[in-house]
């Protein structure tokens, strides 16, 4: 979610989680500090009082919102300042981190703050998911290039966190989280190089085909890369998701017949 | 930096070649990179009988990954000596190393530095020179777990960080990685493979292909990829690496996958 205009669609949609940035200049007057890795400053809430409206709006409809503070790194300064300002407003559900220094700065200055780990912490095994756990990160976003039987070990060796996954994406070869080009002063990157263009899938999409697999490898929620789509993109992509969601009780072949003629009907 | 270390960092056994007792105090083998190209068992036994042949340290690279590099780890923790020093660049793997009885060193993959190549504005030159480093509950943190070093990548727009006397530091040069992805330039059957249902097939096409150059625009800097990452060079040490704590020289005569 982008802005407060499009926040009652969103919710009437189907959406139950809403993730959303803030602008951390208008608001807290931090000049070229970003709230995450995507750092255009119209997709980020622009003052404090339509985000805390949104809020509001996705709680009395018993849905959560999480705001995304997960660059990779902040000035410690700036930090501090984010730390405070959340302090007193913390009507998020959470707060999305890439960080594991960042992590621990919150947990610090934010007590009982639930710390969400983003794609941006590579969890690719066991090992870092139980990691995370001991961190007190209770949700994990898995990295968006994994298979199936590797999410399903993950899932199945790390009981008790809810883990999620990227459905719907932007194209990009380095979506894992390991890209470390500056996006707030440039527009052109390794994904822009045409190193990869010759061989790698877009994955706009992609993996919607294996929703009905990710449910049954235990998967607790999928989330659609778009902050940046215009609000008609955004309600297309939730009406499908809920569409496919019901769907997921059927058999396997039901679920494809039924997935193709949704597809159909949103993206011809 | 008076007092250091000189260290060859090599992924192949081949890189041998460009040892020379006179200059290099350590080796470093492995890749931080790619889990298909981590040396196996075999040559990572046969690395460390070349090390004590000839009286040098060593460190072992181990790449971010899956639950292969996890397998992979697992079984060299078991037949390294102990307090060998291995450098983690997944965080899933610190607790197997210390396990393990081995010394656990933070991999330049974890270090949350930007590295564009390109030119830094004014107003982003502080946030450009950020880092994981930089904050005081990261570093008391690495010292609780028993992290004494972290590697760094020789970024040209240099580290903000001020290390504590506790934590010292490692510089690599003259590759600076700027992009990792799983996803890999080279597997032919990378674009019918849909990666949701199964990999792609690594045939270890990265060995011996040389790295290809591209302009990356705005600013115009040259960048190179192999297999699954992007870097830039830059090889000008700069003059108070001191300031990191850098006590050591990690010298990449090629970059390391596959090579």
């Amino acid at each position: 979610m982008s802005n407060l205009e499009e926040c009652a669609a969103l919710v009437e949609a189907g959406a139950d989680i809403f993730y959303c940035g803030v602008d951390f200049e208008s608001v807290l007057g931090l000049k070229d500090i970003v709230s995450n890795r995507w750092p255009w400053r119209h997709i980020q809430f622009g003052t404090e009082a339509d985000m805390l409206s949104a809020a509001r709006l996705i709680h009395k409809n018993k849905r959560q919102v999480f705001l995304t503070l997960n660059e990779h790194s902040y000035l410690p300064g700036a930090l501090a300042v984010i730390s405070g300002w959340l302090r007193r407003n913390m009507v998020f559900d959470g707060v999305i981190v890439s960080d594991v220094g960042v992590a621990l700065a919150l947990k610090r200055e934010i007590k009982g703050v639930r710390l969400v780990a983003s794609n941006g912490m590579n969890i690719f095994n066991t090992g870092d998911a139980r990691f995370f756990k001991a961190l007190g990160m209770d949700t994990q976003i898995l990295p968006r290039a994994m298979n199936i039987k590797e999410i399903s070990a993950i899932v199945k060796e790390n009981r008790g966190v809810r883990f999620e996954f990227l459905i719907m994406n932007h194209d990009c070869n380095f979506n894992d989280g390991m890209c470390r080009f500056f996006h707030q002063i440039y527009n052109f990157h390794g994904c822009h190089s045409g190193f990869y263009k010759r061989g790698i899938p877009e994955d706009r999409g992609d993996h919607l085909g294996y929703l009905w697999e990710l449910e049954k490898a235990g998967l607790h929620s999928v989330k659609i890369v778009g902050r940046i789509d215009n609000t008609e993109k955004k309600l297309k992509d939730i009406r499908l998701l809920t569409g496919l969601r019901k769907l997921l009780r059927e058999s396997k072949k039901g679920y494809e017949r039924g997935a193709l003629d949704l597809l159909n009907k949103y993206y011809e | 930096m008076s007092e250091k270390e000189r260290v060859l960092y090599i992924s192949s056994l081949e890189g041998l070649s460009f040892f020379d007792k006179a200059v290099h105090n350590r080796l470093y083998f492995g890749t931080e990179f790619c889990e298909n190209a981590f040396p196996s068992a075999s040559d990572i036994g046969r690395f460390v009988r070349c090390c004590k042949e000839r009286g040098v340290p060593f460190s072992i690279v181990v790449p971010w990954g899956t639950e292969k590099i996890v397998r992979a780890a697992k079984k060299m923790c078991g037949f390294l000596p102990g307090g060998s020093e291995i450098i983690f660049n997944s965080w899933g793997l610190l607790g197997l190393i210390k396990n393990a009885g081995h010394i656990p060193v933070m991999g330049r993959v974890l270090v949350t530095v930007k590295r564009d190549p390109r030119k830094v504005p004014d107003s982003h030159a502080g946030l450009a020179r950020t880092s994981n480093l930089d904050l005081e509950q990261f570093r008391d943190y690495l010292i609780s777990e028993g992290i004494r070093r972290v590697e760094l990548d020789n970024v040209r727009t240099g580290y903000s960080a001020r290390l504590s006397p506790e934590i010292r530091s490692s510089l690599y040069y003259p590759f600076v990685s700027v992009s990792i992805a799983r996803k890999c330039g080279y597997p032919a059957d990378m674009q019918s493979s849909r990666s949701l249902a199964r990999p792609f097939t690594c045939r270890r096409e990265c060995e011996g292909a040389g790295p290809v150059a591209a302009e990356i625009r705005g600013g115009e800097k040259t960048v190179f990829s192999k297999g699954n990452a992007i870097f830039y060079f830059n090889d000008a040490i700069p003059d108070a690496p001191g300031e990191m704590n850098a006590d050591r020289l990690v010298f990449m005569p090629k970059i390391p996958i596959g090579a």
